[in-house]
């Protein structure tokens, strides 16, 4: 971790037509190589955040903008939105709306074909976004027939063959049973331990994710509310409540427990460390 | 539910292996030969050789199950042309010994007063021929869209060149992107329907007041779904850098055989061929055919 | 008077059509009052089986009964009075102008009088806290509150029985919770509610019952805590344990031997065992 890849300052911004602005002073910075997991309530602003990661915001969607966004040193407004995204790749909440390639195959080209790339870097890129992905055996089938799970990593790889340094993921296992969230959780992980990525996901199941990220932002109301290490944010349960929001399991036991004039060394997040706590409590 | 289905259709046919401007002369090919004929039996047989194309496609019947609409269609032509064939056409240097034979009359001998209507047999049958054309037309032109895969499809369109002008990739986008959302739009529909019939909608009443209601419970959350899906989709696709500024790639490639030749070549001899017989022998031509058409 | 079967499947097998066996067999009694969730992974049939409970589908063998009525030869309109269906996407449902209108489709459907609609739908507003908006058109609710109309406009039909098909899929804490509060208010009601979900919080915190679905087939029907025993059934399901039961299990090691399902009883649970 060094340097900063992403710069918000003092950013705000409204929609056209309302009053109200959607975000209002955020500041931030994203690490080279960081996992930062994004939580708040629907509404709180999150996907106005990505917007203005990506570019569509300001060059799209129509709104008034305060403060800049830097991403690799370079304000987005200076940049176009096909520049950024081969910077910032997004991935939206559902798989089916953001496949429309006939083939998978297709759907990995479909980005480096509108850049314009010469054929052999995009076959190129077909074969390493699929054999990173693990969807080798996928490529000749049809996105719209696939199970919610692969076409959730279908998308990942058509954002990966852009080859972005940060990805953003939207609430990425929302449509998904168990066993595909634990995959597409674990192809993220990979993704960044592996390669390095810097990666911004939003996820309301705080117990699935919390051990992935580096750090946490807590959005409220178009703020960022809390900011810092998963142990910091996540030990300051009562403040993450009158957000209307929750720890992970272990963290809540733990603050209850608190209540009682239990004290941890180490705040835990995941159920094994509750498990290491608690127990040394018994 | 009687739906029209021209979704591509996977299959390893000698059709399907054509290049997508071997089939587009198909169709060029069926609508000259049909516009030169208007002798039904003629008709029939180009219908028969569609066929024969259809199921050397190896395409299912049921992709053509919609087509009982045309019945409809003929029906409606050999009723009308039999009715006013004789009023309003302009049958220029016809035989005057030739006599109108009349089929029988739409308003029985039996009923009193009125007019008899008389259907004209001449009329029928060439509003019939009309009817064959359009069925022809009709089961002809699905073939291009079901035996090409959509890559090959955009691809191709891509490649059309008039001078300088090509076809915007957007438009292209557009037009076979329509295709991959088939299933998308009818799942969601499915699922519209089944949470309606579930609050007590009744699919398939007599009240057609009612039921404009009832289509309306499927139609508007449908709609606003499939809007909001778009609106998804142009962020999705600018995250994609889809109208960068470069000249965009195609990876895919669309093969040209040895087969297209023959099969190209085969098409222009018969399509000249027919023509060479309709207008100078005057074979698969109704005696009667007006000069203009009305 | 014990609780009587108000849906039961005999022998119910499904095929969707062109061939494919979606539910082979499935036996299951529901009981008035209970609160069922019926787990899975997708492609399992849950979402098969419980469509099979109001008719929507119908089974290709065997016989599901609802309230004394076959599925087969009942009305899907006629079924709805007896079971409340609310689906995960709201806006497959919504198409009136109006929150109220919305609401109240099903009754007028129902031909009730105009008093009973009013008195019904109202209530159904009150519960999910949307009787303020009654007047507003539905697209300017956020999506929780068009979940919470959905919802209100299956309320409305007071039916016994709801089943809540992934109530909680896509939702923030706080909605989250709200709709969980109704379900509870509705089962304390004396309402028989039916859940599918993939979330195993969920399960462990609400239902009484759980039904694990595999291929098809109905693989186990106990209670939470059963179910929880059962390591093979979950792995095989490719099912996670709740995190609460994750904790208690991994704190036997330690001499922990309550198996508690909410946060609290685990708390509660810790508490006592440690002063001891």
């Amino acid at each position: 971790m060094s340097e900063p890849v992403v710069v918000v300052e003092d950013l705000t911004f409204s929609y056209s037509g309302t009053k109200e602005p959607a975000l209002r002073d955020i500041n931030l910075t994203f690490e080279q190589g960081e996992i930062a997991l994004l939580i708040g309530a629907t509404g709180a602003g999150k996907s106005t955040l990505y917007m203005c990661l990506n570019g569509l915001i300001p060059h799209l969607v129509p709104g008034r903008v305060g403060g800049r966004v830097d991403i690799d040193g370079t304000a987005t407004r200076d940049q176009s939105i096909s520049e950024l995204a081969q910077k910032v790749g997004f991935v939206f909440q559902s798989p089916d709306v953001q496949l429309f390639a006939h083939t998978v195959r297709e759907e990995l080209a479909f980005g480096p074909e509108n850049l314009g790339l010469a054929k052999s870097e995009i076959l190129r890129r077909i074969q390493l976004a699929a054999t990173t992905i693990g969807i080798e055996e996928l490529l000749e089938r049809e996105p719209a027939y696939l199970s919610g799970g692969q076409q959730q990593s279908v998308a990942i790889g058509a954002i990966w063959a852009m080859l972005p340094e940060i990805l953003i993921l939207d609430e990425p296992t929302s449509n998904l049973d168990p066993q595909s969230s634990r995959r597409v959780l674990e192809l993220i992980r990979a993704l960044n331990s592996e390669h390095g990525k810097t990666i911004l996901i939003a996820e309301h199941k705080i117990d699935a994710v919390a051990h992935l990220a580096d750090s946490i932002l807590v959005m409220h109301e178009g703020q960022i509310a809390m900011q810092g290490k998963p142990r910091q944010v996540f030990s300051q349960t009562e403040e993450l409540h009158q957000l209307g929001l929750v720890a992970p399991t272990a963290a809540e036991v733990a603050f209850e427990l608190s209540k009682y004039g239990y004290t941890f060394d180490s705040w835990p997040l995941t159920a094994e460390e509750g498990i290491q706590a608690f127990g040394e409590l018994l | 539910m009687p739906t029209i289905d021209i979704q591509y259709f996977k299959e390893d046919s000698f059709v399907h292996r054509l290049h997508p401007f071997t089939k587009v002369l198909f169709e060029i090919a069926v609508l000259v030969i049909a516009a030169a004929f208007n002798e039904p039996l003629f008709l029939a047989v180009v219908i028969l050789a569609i066929i024969g194309v259809a199921s050397l496609a190896k395409i299912p019947v049921r992709k053509f199950r919609y087509m009982w609409v045309l019945a409809y269609i003929v029906l409606f032509m050999v009723i009308t042309q039999g009715v006013w064939f004789t009023s309003f056409g302009d049958f220029g240097d016809i035989d005057v010994e030739f006599e109108w034979r009349t089929l029988f009359h739409l308003w029985p001998a039996w009923a009193p007063g009125g007019p008899r209507i008389p259907v004209i047999l001449e009329g029928a049958n060439y509003g019939f021929s009309l009817g064959l054309r359009v069925v022809a037309i009709s089961l002809a032109f699905p073939i291009l869209v079901l035996t090409t895969h959509p890559s090959d499809l955009t691809r191709f369109l891509s490649q059309i060149r008039i001078g300088s002008w090509r076809i915007p990739y957007n438009v292209i986008f557009v037009f076979t992107t329509a295709f991959r959302y088939i299933p998308t739009v009818s799942r969601e529909f499915d699922q519209t329907l089944d949470a309606q019939r579930s609050r007590g909608v009744n699919f398939g009443g007599y009240n057609p007041i009612r039921q404009i209601r009832v289509v309306m419970t499927l139609f508007v959350p449908v709609l606003t779904s499939s809007l909001l899906s778009a609106h998804d989709l142009t962020l999705a696709l600018e995250t994609r850098a889809f109208g960068a500024p470069t000249e965009r790639t195609f990876i895919h490639e669309v093969h040209w055989r040895r087969a297209d030749w023959g099969v190209c070549a085969l098409l222009i001899i018969i399509a000249i061929g027919c023509l060479i017989l309709a207008n100078s022998y005057g074979l698969g031509v109704l005696p009667y055919t007006p000069q203009r058409n009305i | 008077m014990a609780s009587e079967a108000i849906i039961e499947t005999r022998d119910l097998s499904y095929s969707y059509p062109g061939g494919i066996s979606a539910l082979s067999s499935v036996n299951l009694e529901i009981r008035q009052g209970e609160f069922v969730a019926i787990i899975g992974s997708n492609g399992s049939g849950k979402t098969t089986l419980v469509k099979h409970f109001n008719g929507l589908l119908k089974p290709s063998q065997g016989h599901v009964m609802v309230d004394g009525l076959d599925t087969r030869t009942t009305r899907v309109s006629e079924l709805s009075r007896i079971v409340g269906f609310v689906f995960q996407n709201p806006d497959h449902q919504i198409f009136a102008y109006s929150v109220w209108e919305e609401a109240s489709f099903g009754l007028k459907l129902h031909k009730l009088d105009a008093e009973t609609v009013e008195q019904q739908t109202t209530e159904a507003l009150q519960a999910v806290s949307l009787d303020e908006l009654r007047d507003r058109h539905p697209r300017a609710l956020s999506r929780g509150q068009r979940q919470r109309l959905a919802t209100a406009s299956i309320l409305a039909l007071r039916t016994p029985v709801l089943v809540l098909d992934e109530p909680t899929t896509g939702q923030d804490f706080l909605s989250r919770r709200q709709i969980m509060a109704l379900a509870v208010e509705l089962h304390a009601d004396g309402r028989t509610v039916l859940m599918v979900t993939h979330d195993m919080a969920l399960v462990a915190e609400y239902a009484t019952r759980v039904i694990v679905m595999k291929d098809g087939a109905a693989v186990c029907d106990a209670s939470p805590n059963e179910v929880f025993k059962q390591d093979e059934v979950l792995k095989s399901t490719g099912l996670d344990l709740p995190p609460v039961a994750k904790i208690a299990r991994g704190l036997r090691a330690y001499g922990f031997s309550d198996t508690p399902l909410t946060q609290t009883e685990l708390v509660e649970n810790l508490l006592t065992a440690i002063r001891s």
